[in-house]
């Protein structure tokens, strides 16, 4: 069984123009236990409503139109399926009123019968695994500095002990040193524990060095699906060379930073056949009709014209 | 069920407030100016028709609409009078108040210093002693009139308002165009009505008007319990208060000038909070979290 | 982390000392500031010539005025608020006998305001954005919105007039009951009166809710916002996420960050109490510190005025400061 299985997945939320899609037909796999799947996307693309549904966690003015998702077979909205979520700010992700020892130890006292003396033992065990001191646990979390909390988020994902983990930009609020620090530290619990993580991002520079796959969203749809390498050597769909010439790279000149004129668009406002095409610098005739469907290619797919 | 939806309700539902308040309000005001023209009974006229229940027959062109009281005096008639008088009282002492607790305000929070906390200081010590209770202090001293009650009224809220236009001229006062006025050499008191006072009118104004209820409230309170409006004056407290010592054998003459007191406030009440949602909507709640 | 609590009530109880005396301070001048001889004002009928030069010796009158606030202050550390010539008492045992009236009544009162308040906006936020919610939250306004004068007697007419309840007072005066803690609906339990017991509960009832009707609709309101913005949060999310059982996520994490608001504006609606209890008190016949103010307004007993305005205030005062206390050991980001 695979850990992670999305097939044909739609979600749509409620707006006052009634429901609006947000993602669409969405496929996507994990397919290794130590596997970390990078979602890679704009801001507005869905991402982290995707990431939501896996984890079971879509609000109630959001439904999942069409599609499944399961996560080593079970369905990933259902009570037995731990999926942990470390999410982009980790201030208002943690209760105030509560100490981070209290807030790591309720998933031991919850899911593994520990009694309160021992679940605040794990707790200091968890935390100092992800590099804190087990003095931590009688801290709030404002005390704590922004790397800290996100390490908290970590060890309470740890303490879970999930069968996925998805991570939502965990480190976009932070700095570069506590950044990479951050990422080390994930990927080596992936590795090392055999837990699949789902990365959602929107930096395709930091997926580089995490990634085992690589999916890239736009509007709602993922345009291409691949190996890592594959990926960087040799970018398929427009979208993604777009985003990959704008990175900024120390090696060769450049005399101006290229960006992808035009904005994604929202939901609701999608064009008329493929949604890039507004932007697309090798869109053509066909591309303005029909909407492409998915094209398998080695190490992966592509949803483009141009490959059909 | 969405927060999008129901906040864009919430801005509509503000003016959509401010519409029935301001129709309640107005159509309160016509009645008792049809009443104070057309009434063939004045609001002090005593007969011997005691308690009679409303709609009784009177010997003049109208009935005895809501009856009448312990003194034979029409119910209807005295309601609306006192109408005029209980919001007469309450614009008085938003006036006052308000005008005071502004200069206090502006003078606190532009000058600062030694101004400020001693300003700030006394309005602290009169905050200390709930208001019900002050304006009680206060009214027993000055004398049991109905102007001493709107004088005691008007003092307890004057920290009200200074309050807020002090906490709203700090906020205004450093930034980049009251700087820019003061580079330019404009006086203080230009910078203050030219800059400073726009910005706070509005949020001023609602809350004067949501201390409008209150103070109508307050003077309604005071006479009750015989501090402000005295006997014959037609005051909704002070005939609730005269009522209450008949109410078993006649309930009219307490419950309806409670009820036009109710519907007043009520309007007041959406006028003041339809306002504060139409000027600043983006306070209600939530985001829909698409993407 | 202990320090600082500490600290803080260190702190804050300073500032209320400082409060009170500004409470002091502005008592003594209104009643100095009375037209004509304050000790002719104190007396009333009494005011027999012997009668105001004792009187003046007592309190200082033909003293100088911080020589007068000496005094005063210092009589008011031994507890005594002065003589009530016309009612014939001394202020201070005036004021005791009729506090635990009120503070039963208030108790009672706030009781049954929170309990509706808080379950029933639970409820409307459970269910937001339906008809239900859409009902609560128009018959809380309807609530806050009715004037005191108004509820309160329309219930009386209601109770005792439609229902022909026993209205006014607290207890029949045909029962008499051994004063245990002064809350009569305690002792007539602990003397065993049943009949008694139930002839108190009636005769609270009515005052009661002219009482909570207004302070459950706001509650209710209130509770209901909060809660609904507390569940947008990111931790209730993670919360969720690690699947705990619902009753821990919706008491541990949401409702406890939800009172925060409720705590503050429950806190700060004790004067709204103070002006409603009057009322009520007077309206019902209750025989409370409210109705005592009313008296002494009638019979223009100047010392049992004074005294209880700076009674109350004190309390009002103490609320306050027991409120921020109590605020900031809920919420350990205000300990900074």
């Amino acid at each position: 069984m695979k850990p992670l299985e999305i097939r044909d997945l739609s979600i749509q939320y409620l707006t006052y123009r009634g429901w609006v899609e947000v993602v669409s037909y969405v496929n996507l796999d994990i397919s290794e236990k130590n596997e970390i799947l990078a979602l890679v996307g704009e801001s507005g693309c869905g991402k982290t409503t995707l990431g939501l549904a896996v984890a079971g966690l879509l609000p109630l003015n959001a439904r999942v139109a069409s599609g499944y998702i399961k996560i080593f077979g079970k369905n990933a909205s259902s009570n037995s399926v731990k999926v942990a979520v470390i999410f982009q700010d980790a201030l208002t992700s943690l209760n105030p009123l509560l100490t981070v020892g209290e807030q790591i130890a309720e998933i031991y006292i919850y899911h593994f019968a520990k009694s309160k003396k021992e679940a605040l033992k794990e707790a200091e065990k968890v935390l100092s695994e992800v590099g804190l001191p087990g003095s931590f646990i009688n801290k709030y979390p404002h005390e704590l500095s922004g790397g800290q909390r996100q390490r908290v988020l970590i060890a309470i994902a740890m303490a879970l002990k999930p069968e996925l983990i998805v991570a939502d930009e965990p480190t976009t609020a932070l700095d570069v040193t506590t950044q990479a620090k951050i990422l080390n530290m994930l990927k080596s619990i992936v590795k090392s524990q055999n837990i699949p993580l789902l990365y959602i991002t929107h930096d395709l520079a930091l997926v580089a060095h995490m990634a085992d796959k690589i999916a890239i969203m736009y509007a709602g749809q993922v345009v291409e699906y691949r190996d890592k390498q594959a990926l960087f050597r040799d970018p398929l769909h427009p979208y993604t060379r777009a985003l990959l010439s704008s990175l900024p790279r120390v090696d060769v000149e450049i005399s101006e930073l290229k960006t992808i004129r035009g904005e994604p668009p929202l939901p609701g406002n999608f064009p008329r056949g493929c949604r890039f095409n507004p932007r697309c610098p090798l869109a053509f005739s066909k591309c303005f009709t029909e909407e492409p469907s998915i094209r398998a290619i080695n190490s992966g797919f592509v949803r483009c014209h141009l490959y059909a | 069920m969405s927060s999008v939806k129901s906040r864009f309700f919430r801005e509509l539902l503000g003016i959509k407030r401010i519409r029935y308040g301001v129709i309640i309000l107005i159509s309160l005001a016509i009645l008792s100016f049809f009443v104070i023209v057309f009434s063939p009974f004045e609001h002090d006229q005593i007969s011997y028709n005691v308690h009679l229940p409303p709609l009784s027959r009177s010997n003049t062109t109208w009935p005895y609409i809501l009856g009448t009281d312990n003194l034979g005096r029409d119910v209807f008639t005295r309601t609306f009078y006192a109408f005029i008088l209980d919001v007469s009282c309450g614009l008085a002492i938003i006036t006052l108040s308000g005008l005071i607790g502004l200069v206090i305000g502006l003078v606190s929070g532009y000058l600062g210093g030694l101004v400020d906390s001693v300003l700030m200081r006394i309005m602290d010590i009169v905050i200390s002693i709930p208001g019900f209770m002050l304006a009680i202090a206060i009214a027993a001293v000055l004398g049991s009139s109905i102007i001493n009650a709107v004088i005691a009224v008007a003092v307890v809220t004057i920290p009200v308002y200074a309050r807020l236009v002090r906490g709203m001229v700090l906020s205004v006062k450093e930034s980049l165009f009251v700087l820019a006025a003061r580079e330019a050499g404009l006086s203080g008191l230009r910078i203050i009505t030219k800059h400073i006072l726009p910005h706070i009118t509005p949020i001023f104004i609602t809350q004067a008007t949501m201390e409008l209820s209150n103070a109508i409230i307050y003077i309604a309170a005071l006479s009750f319990i015989g501090l402000g409006a005295q006997e014959p004056t037609p005051e909704w407290g002070l005939m609730i208060s005269t009522a209450r010592r008949y109410i078993r054998e006649a309930w009219w003459p307490a419950v309806f000038p409670g009820l036009l007191m109710f519907l007043t406030i009520l309007s007041f009440n959406l006028i003041g909070d339809g306002l504060r949602d139409y000027l600043d909507p983006k306070k209600r709640l939530s985001t829909g979290g698409v993407g | 982390m202990a320090k600082s609590i500490v600290q803080y009530v260190f702190y804050r109880t300073l500032q209320s000392l400082l409060s009170i005396l500004g409470a002091i301070i502005i008592v003594f001048i209104l009643s100095r500031v009375l037209p004509g001889n304050p000790a002719v004002a104190i007396l009333g009928p009494k005011a027999t010539p012997e009668n105001i030069e004792r009187v003046t010796r007592e309190w200082g009158l033909d003293k100088s005025y911080p020589e007068q606030f000496i005094l005063y202050i210092s009589r008011l550390l031994r507890g005594d608020l002065g003589d009530s010539y016309i009612m014939g008492y001394g202020v201070s045992k005036l004021i005791a006998e009729r506090i635990p009236a009120s503070f039963e009544l208030i108790i009672f009162a706030f009781i049954i305001s929170l309990a509706l308040g808080i379950t029933l906006g639970a409820l409307a936020a459970r269910r937001h954005d339906t008809k239900l919610d859409l009902t609560l939250t128009s018959l809380s306004v309807l609530g806050f919105s009715f004037p005191t004068l108004l509820l309160g007697v329309l219930l009386l007419i209601f109770f005792g007039v439609n229902l022909g309840l026993p209205v006014g007072g607290r207890l029949d005066p045909r029962y008499s009951v051994k004063t245990y803690t002064g809350f009569i609906l305690i002792d007539t339990l602990l003397s065993g009166n049943i009949n008694a017991f139930i002839d108190a509960l009636i005769r609270i009832i009515p005052p009661a809710l002219t009482l909570a009707i207004p302070l459950g609709g706001l509650l209710l309101r209130l509770s209901r916002n909060s809660i609904l913005e507390v569940m947008m949060q990111d931790f209730v999310k993670t919360a969720k996420m690690k699947k705990l059982p619902e009753k821990v996520v919706m008491y541990k994490h949401v409702i406890r960050n939800a009172l925060i608001p409720i705590i503050t504006i429950a806190g700060l609606y004790f004067a709204v109490l103070v002006t409603g209890d009057i009322i009520v008190e007077t309206i019902f016949a209750w025989p409370g510190l409210g109705r005592l103010v009313w008296e002494a307004v009638m019979l223009r007993d100047y010392m049992v005025i004074q005294g209880s305005v700076l009674v109350v205030s004190i309390i009002y005062i103490t609320v306050n400061a027991i409120v921020d206390i109590l605020y900031m050991y809920i919420d350990p980001r205000i300990r900074e």
